[in-house]
């Protein structure tokens, strides 16, 4: 009987975070649970009524093997190529918030990374 | 006991999906040299994926102080080593590229990796000689193809 019951609790549970798993948004699943590169407020620099937007998220990358002809056309050849994108604001305005010059992103892109490298 | 075990996989299964997928990929890799008669593909894995950057609303007066940019890139990594066919004598046959392991988002390291700005859209003219397939036994760390 308690076997029983268990067996029927387990189904159960099992049921509810299936249907749970079957609910999530139907997109790109290579992106499932990393938010999309968009305008986010900034709440360090947000005031009531003047909201300031931040561009953040996730944007595609990848690293794979130098190609032999790529290779060639190095200084100093390197075996791994690493290519990304990074999220940043493709248009802004200058607001001046407590003083502090800020730019206010107003829309969002993945675009060119300028400081990923180390 | 079962049902912790049950509710464990099942949690884990969903949790895997919350986070950044920047994960090991297949890909196959085309090489040829001038020297030698054919083109090869070789599967091989990369590195592939989204991670999270940030921009910063000031960076006319902190430069890239707040930034937050990271690429997907390698983690651990294993070199492996073919025979090109139909390379002549003088030619230097062995091919050695690097096979992913693992990946993660992180910078770029200028020491050993070719940091490119962009993420291209294609790649390219993959050979302009025939083609061979090489097949690297699984778990063989060197593969040498029979002639």
């Amino acid at each position: 009987m308690m076997y029983l019951l268990k067996s029927i609790g387990v189904s159960l549970i099992l049921s509810i975070l299936l249907y749970m798993a079957d609910s999530y948004p139907n997109s790109d699943m290579t992106n499932v649970g990393c938010e999309e590169c968009k305008l986010k407020e900034n709440k360090v620099f947000s005031n009531p009524g003047a909201p300031v937007y931040q561009c953040t998220g996730c944007c595609f990358s990848r690293a794979y093997p130098t190609p032999l002809q790529s290779k060639k056309t190095m200084l100093v050849p390197k075996n791994i190529t690493s290519e990304a994108t990074c999220c940043v604001a493709k248009e802004g305005k200058r607001v001046v918030v407590d003083n502090i010059k800020l730019t206010n992103h107003t829309e969002c892109w993945c675009n060119t990374c300028y400081h990923h490298k180390s | 006991m079962e049902l912790s075990v049950a509710m464990c996989g099942l949690l884990c299964l969903l949790f895997s999906q919350a986070v950044p997928m920047c994960v090991p990929t297949d890909y196959t890799l085309y090489e040829e040299r001038r020297e030698c008669d054919f083109c090869v593909a070789i599967n091989t894995t990369i590195c592939m994926g989204f991670c999270y950057s940030r921009d910063s609303n000031m960076k006319e007066l902190a430069g890239p102080r707040f930034l937050i940019q990271r690429g997907c890139t390698y983690d651990q990594v294993e070199y492996r080593t073919v025979i090109l066919p139909g390379c002549p004598l003088h030619a230097n046959p062995l091919f050695t590229y690097p096979v992913a392991l693992s990946c993660h988002c992180g910078t770029c390291n200028t020491d050993s990796d070719e940091c490119a700005h962009k993420a291209s859209s294609g790649d390219g003219a993959r050979c302009s000689k025939p083609l061979r397939q090489i097949y690297p036994y699984p778990g063989l760390n060197n593969y040498i193809p029979p002639n």
